[in-house]
């Protein structure tokens, strides 16, 4: 066999390189593709807390100091460029420990590229489902290194009596893995009885008294301070517990490898033991492109860049930005276009422009106007985010509130954030205390907290006073909301203010993109007097001239004063649908796609079963 | 032994300036210092927690006296004034059926001492039984994650799972109701997966299916008849409504409900006419302690939910013959919605048998999100009906019990926040009077105001409840067995 040299020092140098590499790649990647979808989307789901009850909550967990200094870390996600950065140097510390772990026992040499498959799976496993967190990454920290502290105490008193200290020892850390990583002590059995194997003099007394713990302590933590599912109790914080199943594939293979790779790397440094390595810098070069390019595939294939984008038109209809989520809604090409629709929407209405411009935007249906209600966490947030546009704070406020209550893991910091808000514009002076005393104790979140107590004195001091950013409440007499079927909603809310343009103009679209032209009809001729357009909005026209030609009926154009234009551009839609030698199909959608005309004729509403079968954030 | 020492007389020293708050002269003035809670006289039970509160008048120190007869202790603090729990017992113990005074003293800047108008509370003789058992539950309107029953011991500050529905799948658990405020015999639903009605018999358990072939849904709201063989449920179909405006936010109504019966000797489920109507809506039931009557709240069924603020329920009873479990011909009105133009709700009858409390509001089913709800009692004696003023308050008083010496009520209250229930305890006296209510004491005083979850259903019984919450999650993923019919 060839004889390989391992050229320590020149592994040295590079593995820090490598590691430069890595983190810079991963937090670009996460900064640049991912940080709508996982850095901050992650940071919204959670609100860390310096309050004694939440930590008391956490520590009642089996896992939950671990849990507790995941969701501090998390906290810095709010600015992404931190988060992203955070994330990949978390991720990269993976690695790290692996490697000096190995060192131990010499030089990891050729294989020290092999102990970034787990960081690189670690990093990708934050997307394959939306339930990892940074816990997850911190749990396999410490447990490595507790086991780091093991090996040491292990090489200096291994040879050294009595051997019960060391024992002891090992049971200790062993203890403290468990209350500290929950079930990732296994992986710190595991590394141990990998360790003592490998031994000159290995101690099988050490090895059983260290399983025998194994079994007890989770069973007697679960009987005595926990209240858990055993299998909570057995394997919290690790894939068998946290997840049903097959749910995050690559954070099970992650988990799994730590240990395999220790076993193969120790079992290859016994059996090639003194080899000598030829051509360093080839295997540097073969090792960069075996960690890298599998890196960059993964990141390219579990990206999911519509859900990226959702994200971002979300965080992006909260700041208000209107014109980049137009812009956004305007490109999009993708399946998963009702929420795309949704956030568009919004925007055209916050602009005053959404009769007139909203087939200019790809429309899915009504549900791309009024989502279908699920007691889910973002769907209450989304169909929350509507209500507060529009000024029906109350209703905004419940939505906001289930969001908080069906969060994944705790209290979120975007729905706490608009909880603040709509108890401001609600004058709920308790409503308010309760929430930014929260938020008070997030040190993230302590300067917003302060100057939302300015806002609120402001307000209560000037009842007509509404904050910068937020939206005029409406006032109008009560109504019901009824979440499955909004348009009943909104009929009534019209009822109570018949001259809201917003109100109007989300019902009357709704009728468009039903299709329900006697609907439409109906409400034009109710409400539409009383809107005082300086003119018609432009769907609203080409909706009533399809009406008019349907029931064969000229005087609405007159009645309506539609214009020369729409009437123009009907008589053209008619006569290319009618000519001998018609347009193709996407020079038809090319040259009327952006009128009501080519959605009547050509569009089929979304149904609810289709939107749910393509959707991935709803 | 140099170092022993020398750590020794640190400790002396430190110990010596905690105990040294001595306030030798003080300018007395006649006015409340600002407390939270903001406890103010009334009664309290003999064995309660401390009542630990905060000091929010401003000062530099505070020192808080507990003097009841000779007896006092004083407790120094910079704020939050965490009463001693053996002194505190030792003290009421000692002096129950006498008054408690708390004296506050604040140390000023000047380093001048000011003594606020002192609070009396009176150390009734009857204790409370001294656990209390409720659900935890953010008081979201459609939706929930996390939620428990738990059990309190009134006694001191532990709280204890009795179970959490992270053991089984975060389903929703509700309904606990305990025989004879005994846990020896209790039940409580599940919904949702693991659906069924579990119970305990003695530390039996069996899963139950309650809905027979005639009733909308399963059995809810149940109340065991005093002998034990007997449950009676409502069986509801409930809806909601979110209220854009109203300050009452939610409209919680039935569309159908009915009353029925189980037999849990014979397994078996079972209603009359005049508890199941589909021109009416009974629900709410209730026995009386003799286990003669069978109270219930009942309404005419309207085009619900256009008319939901035409539904009012009348308070009504028919006699119940525990022998064979049959019930009168003829319903006895209480408490007439149509004469009062006012909705009832969840009557309760003491032990004693002589008063029945009740929700009493504007109108609807559900008294828990209808501010204006307040808590009422009728005399059953004498028939005569009357607010329970001082225990009641501007926002809804709701979901009471009765301790099983019928000397306490607990109920729930959204006084604190307007928003979480938090639970309230009232001494209600041989005269009739229901005394202010104290808030349910925690150790911190600060504990409410982090706590986002809302008490439901507070029940009191004699003695904790033993059997562990693993033994209920390993009941509650069984199948449940239908009754019969």
């Amino acid at each position: 066999m060839e004889e390989l040299t391992n050229k320590y020092s020149i592994f040295e140098r590079v593995t820090g390189i490598f590691i430069a590499v890595f983190i810079l790649l991963t937090a670009g990647w996460m900064y640049f593709y991912n940080r709508y979808y996982v850095i901050g989307f992650l940071e919204e789901g959670q609100l860390f807390r310096t309050d004694s009850y939440y930590f008391q909550n956490y520590m009642a967990q089996p896992g939950g100091l671990t849990r507790y200094i995941g969701t501090f870390l998390t906290q810095f996600f709010h600015w992404h460029w931190v988060g992203a950065l955070l994330f990949a140097a978390i991720v990269a510390k993976i690695f790290y420990l692996q490697y000096r772990i190995y060192r131990r026992h010499g030089d990891a040499g050729v294989y020290a590229f092999l102990f970034f498959a787990p960081a690189i799976l670690l990093a990708l496993a934050a997307m394959d489902n939306l339930s990892f967190r940074m816990w997850h990454i911190v749990g396999l920290i410490i447990t490595l290194l507790l086991f780091w502290i093991y090996q040491a105490l292990n090489q200096k008193y291994r040879d050294k009596q009595p051997q019960w200290i060391l024992a002891t020892a090992i049971v200790a850390l062993f203890i403290l893995t468990f209350f500290i990583a929950g079930g990732n002590s296994l992986i710190f059995l595991l590394l141990v009885v990998i360790e003592e194997c490998f031994n000159p003099k290995p101690s099988f007394a050490r090895m059983a008294g260290l399983l025998v713990t194994a079994a007890l302590l989770p069973y007697f933590a679960w009987q005595y301070v926990y209240i858990s599912p055993l299998t909570t109790a057995f394997f919290s914080l690790t894939p068998f517990s946290e997840f049903l199943f097959g749910q995050n594939k690559l954070y099970t293979i992650a988990w799994v490898s730590i240990p395999v790779l220790y076993l193969a790397g120790r079992f290859s440094a016994q059996q090639f033991k003194g080899v000598r390595l030829k051509k360093a810098g080839l295997w540097i070069v073969f090792s960069f492109v075996l960690v890298f390019a599998p890196c960059i595939w993964g990141m390219k294939t579990v990206s999911v860049p519509e859900s990226e984008l959702i994200m971002q038109m979300a965080y992006e209809v909260e700041q208000g930005n209107w014109n980049k989520v137009i812009a956004i809604g305007k490109t999009h090409q993708g399946n998963n276009a009702v929420p795309i629709s949704f956030f568009t929407n919004i925007a055209l209405s916050e602009k005053g422009v959404l009769a007139d411009s909203l087939f200019y935007y790809r429309q899915t249906g009504t549900y791309g106007l009024f989502i279908a209600w699920k007691t889910h966490y973002t769907t209450s947030l989304y169909i929350g985010e509507q209500y507060y546009r529009l000024g029906i704070i109350q209703e905004a406020e419940h939505c906001a509130f289930e969001a908080m209550v069906t969060s994944p893991t705790e209290y979120g910091s975007k729905a706490v954030r608009r909880l603040v808000e709509t108890s401001i514009l609600l004058r709920d002076t308790l409503r308010f205390e309760r929430y930014i005393r929260m938020m008070e104790h997030s040190p993230i979140y302590h300067s917003w907290a302060k100057q939302q107590r300015a806002v609120m004195r402001q307000c209560l001091s000037d009842s007509t006073f509404v904050p910068a950013g937020m939206p005029q409440p409406i006032r109008m007499g009560d109504i019901s909301v009824d979440h499955g079927a909004p348009p009943t909603t909104f009929r009534t809310a019209l009822k109570n203010l018949p001259d809201n343009h917003k109100i109007f103009e989300y019902l009357i679209e709704f009728y468009m993109l039903h299709q329900d032209l006697i609907g439409f009809k109906h409400l034009m001729d109710v409400y539409y007097p009383a809107m005082h357009y300086d003119r018609m909005p432009a769907s609203m026209e080409q909706a009533m001239m399809i009406y008019a030609a349907a029931t064969k009926d000229n005087a609405i154009v007159e009645d309506y004063k539609i214009s020369q234009a729409t009437i123009d551009l009907f008589q053209q839609y008619n006569a290319d649908l009618q000519a001998k030698m018609p347009l193709t199909a996407a020079m038809f959608k090319k040259k009327y796609g952006h009128s009501y005309f080519y959605y009547y004729l050509n569009v089929s509403p979304m149904r609810l079963d289709e939107i749910y079968n393509k959707l991935s954030v709803y | 032994m140099k170092k022993i020492k020398y750590i020794f007389a640190v400790w002396t020293v430190l110990a010596g300036f905690a105990c040294s708050e001595q306030v030798k002269t003080y300018v007395a003035i006649d006015a409340d210092a600002t407390i939270y809670p903001a406890y103010t006289g009334t009664v309290i039970p003999c064995n309660i927690a401390p009542l630990n509160f905060k000091i929010q008048t401003e000062g530099s120190r505070y020192l808080v006296r507990f003097v009841a007869g000779n007896d006092s202790f004083a407790v120094a603090t910079k704020q939050e004034v965490q009463i001693p729990l053996k002194r505190w017992r030792k003290l009421l113990s000692a002096h129950s059926d006498e008054d408690l005074q708390v004296k506050i003293f604040v140390k000023q800047t000047n380093g001048d001492w000011t003594k606020y108008r002192d609070i009396t509370f009176h150390v009734a003789p009857d204790p409370i039984d001294p656990y209390l058992v409720y659900r935890l539950i953010e008081p979201g309107y459609a939706s929930w994650n996390k939620m428990g029953i738990y059990q309190r011991c009134l006694e001191n500050f532990d709280e204890t799972p009795v179970l959490l529905n992270t053991l089984t799948n975060e389903n929703c658990m509700n309904c606990h109701t305990f025989c004879q405020h005994s846990p020896d015999k209790m039940l409580f639903h599940l919904r949702g997966i693991h659906g069924g009605t579990i119970f305990a018999d003695h530390g039996k358990l069996k899963k139950i299916n309650t809905q027979a072939s005639w009733m909308v849904k399963a059995g809810v709201y149940p109340r065991w008849h005093p002998d034990g063989k007997y449950v009676v449920f409502s069986t509801n179909n409930t809806s909601q409504e979110f209220l854009a405006m109203h300050t009452n936010k939610i409209e919680v109504f039935d569309f159908k409900s009915d009353l029925a019966i189980y037999d849990t000797e014979q397994d078996k489920i079972f209603s009359y006419d005049i508890l199941r109507s589909d021109s009416s809506y009974e629900t709410f039931p209730e026995w009386s302690p003799d286990g003669c009557w069978l109270y219930f709240c009942t309404a005419p069924a309207l085009d619900m939910p256009i008319e939901y603020k035409d539904l009012k329920y009348s308070l009504v009873r028919v006699p119940f013959n525990p022998s064979d479990g049959s019930v009168g011909n003829e319903v006895d009105t209480l408490f007439s919605a149509e004469k009062t133009g006012k909705s009832t709700s969840i009557p309760r009858i003491s032990p004693d048998g002589k008063y029945l409390a009740f929700c009493l509001f504007d109108y609807g089913t559900f008294p828990i999100w209808h501010r204006e709800n307040d808590l009422y009692q009728i005399n059953l004696e004498t028939m005569e009906t009357l607010p329970m003023t001082d225990a009641n308050s501007d926002d809804t008083d709701s979901y009471h019990c009765w301790s099983s010496n019928g000397r306490w009520m607990i109920f729930s209250s959204r006084r604190l926040d307007k928003n979480c229930t938090r639970l309230y305890i009232s001494y209600f006296d041989e005269t009739g009077h229901a005394h202010s209510p104290i808030l349910l004491p925690q150790k911190t005083s600060d504990y409410y105001d982090y706590l986002m979850q809302s008490y439901n259903i507070p029940e009191l019984i004699s003695k904790k409840i033993s059997i562990s919450p693993y033994v209920f999650a390993a009941a509650a993923k069984k199948e449940a067995v239908k009754v019969k019919e």
